[in-house]
């Protein structure tokens, strides 16, 4: 077998008015966690659609092999049969549905006519486990944490027996806590031997967790690191690679000058729509000045999307008021 | 409003300076609080549509071609269709929409998620812009580093209640977390 799982050669892909991907070769060794990098638009998700099958065969020119094998994937079942799993950060679970509902949809277990529910159950229980999620089978999954449906995904993957999985940027709308949560499952799955392929824009997650770095800048490969050898990269230098120029600031701080009171929100409340008798905004009072930045720091949940948005659409309400 | 009223000193300042509310419009979260239409538009519009009885088109290509360059959306075109576009640069978009209008209260929730390091400066230097021309914005951001490295003022809530404020010279990683997770300053 070939150190390599997965090695895509050549890879050019256009859309109209747009060449994608230039000439793209990446390559994954077998049981790493291998990172993909670069600037918005460089060609990372379509090089994951060039892999899923999304963006058929014929699409684009250039090999794909997995195992030393060529692939011709047509449809995303036929790179799913050769064991490879994409999660998009848009979630494809259906919210409506149960757990164990979601892992087995399209490969719902027993008879063809009548799914063994007990055995789909405790199969269910058996990968919940492996990425240490905690939850009913039989949970609603969009009474989940968007931190677990995330996982609940992994598990989906691992259902359908993924040797490579792929993650386009799954940390994004995730709290720490829940990021390292997920960093630890992908550090467990490759120690028993899946491949990874890791997108994000969180150069601090990639440092932490990847074992090799692939750089795209404008449709083309820049290059593949180690991150183990004396040649690892440090964060200014994945940057500098990404956008071809070194980038020594990072927040051009310029001292502003406050003026007056534009807004002003005095003991502010707001009502958890799940349950009324508790205030998912409570009393809160500040003022916001002319010309200045306000942050709005707070853990995820705290309630901040909540106060600025109530406070926006109480706002546009009394200007529909005052128009008609 | 559910919960408790509204109480600005001088209403009439506030309706007529004009808010606008961006978040990052992913699935789902355009659902949080069903809006409509008229909302909707008058949030979108809001200055361009008071301020400007006819659109002019020339104009309108003029400024979104600079807004284009400014913020690096990688497009072949201004007309190109926003499905089109890579996810950071949607993003970048719904961003540059809103930063056009130049409301007088430009509210940014979660701004730079998915956004590249070197496009997140562009937009740093674009909030910049904006302030000097006296716009005031309120940036939620879960990423500390951009929210002590960008702004005059923290506030900082735990649990729905307004847990602190500090001031950007005395903001440090340890004290907003300690506040965020219900601790004093003290
Ligand atoms: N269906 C499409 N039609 C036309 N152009 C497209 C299409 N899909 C992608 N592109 C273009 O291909 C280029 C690469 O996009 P891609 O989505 O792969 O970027 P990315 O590296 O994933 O960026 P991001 O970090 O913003 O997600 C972009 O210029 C984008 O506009
Ligand atoms: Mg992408």
């Amino acid at each position: 077998m070939s150190e390599h799982i997965l090695e895509m050669s050549n890879i050019v892909k256009e859309f109209p008015g747009v060449r994608a991907l230039d000439d793209v070769s990446f390559q994954v060794k077998s049981g790493e966690i291998h990172a993909l990098v670069g600037e918005n638009g460089a060609g990372k998700s379509t090089l994951i659609k060039v892999l899923s099958g999304v963006h058929p065969n014929g699409s684009y020119t250039g090999r794909i092999l997995v195992d030393g094998v060529d692939q011709q994937f047509q449809h995303i079942r036929d790179s799913e049969n050769v064991g490879i799993a994409v999660i998009y950060q848009e979630l494809a679970l259906v919210p409506q549905m149960t757990v164990v509902e979601n892992l087995f949809l399209g490969v719902e277990r027993g008879k063809p006519y009548a799914i063994d529910w007990d055995t789909a159950n405790s199969e269910a229980k058996k990968y919940l486990e492996e990425v240490n999620l905690d939850i009913s089978p039989s949970a609603v999954v969009k009474n989940l944490g968007i931190g677990k449906q995330q996982l609940v995904e992994i598990a989906k993957a691992i259902a359908k027996k993924a040797r490579i999985l792929v993650l386009d940027e799954p940390t994004a709308a995730l709290n720490e806590q829940d990021s390292a949560n997920l960093l630890e499952i992908l550090r467990q799955l490759r120690d028993r031997g899946v491949s990874c392929i890791y997108i994000s824009h969180k150069l601090n997650e990639v440092i932490e967790i990847a074992d090799s770095v692939t750089v795209l800048r404008d449709g083309k490969t820049v290059s593949t690191h180690d991150m183990h050898g004396a040649n690892r990269l440090d964060e200014p230098r994945i940057v500098s690679l990404m956008v071809g120029r070194d980038l020594t600031e990072r927040f051009p701080r310029v001292e502003h000058t406050p003026g007056e009171v534009v807004l002003q929100v005095r003991d502010w409340s707001v009502q958890d729509p799940d349950d009324p008798a508790k205030n998912i905004v409570d009393n809160v009072s500040f003022d916001v000045r002319q010309g200045e930045i306000l942050g709005v720091a707070g853990l995820m949940g705290a309630g901040r999307t909540e106060l600025m948005m109530s406070i926006s659409v109480s706002v546009a309400q009394l200007r529909c008021v005052a128009r008609n | 409003m559910r919960g408790k009223e509204l109480k600005i000193r001088n209403p009439g300042d506030a309706i007529r300076a004009g808010l606008a509310y961006v978040t990052e419009d992913r699935k789902g979260k355009g659902l949080v609080l069903g809006m409509d239409i008229c909302l909707n538009t008058s949030l979108a519009a809001l200055r361009a549509v008071s301020r400007y009885s006819i659109i002019n088109l020339f104009e309108e290509i003029r400024i979104t071609e600079q807004y284009v360059q400014s913020l690096r959306i990688k497009t072949p075109s201004v007309e190109q269709k926003v499905t089109n576009l890579s996810g950071g640069n949607q993003q970048k978009v719904v961003l540059g929409k809103w930063m056009l209008t130049q409301p007088e209260v430009l509210i940014l929730d979660e701004p730079t998620r998915g956004i590249d390091v070197g496009a997140k400066f562009e937009i740093y230097k674009v909030m910049n812009e904006l302030v000097a021309k006296g716009v005031c914005i309120v940036m939620i951001s879960s990423e500390l580093p951009e929210v002590l490295g960008m702004s005059d003022r923290v506030i900082v809530i735990h649990q729905g209640k307004l847990n602190g404020e500090l001031h950007w010279s005395e903001a440090t990683q340890e004290k907003t977390m300690t506040l965020a997770t219900g601790g004093s300053e003290k």
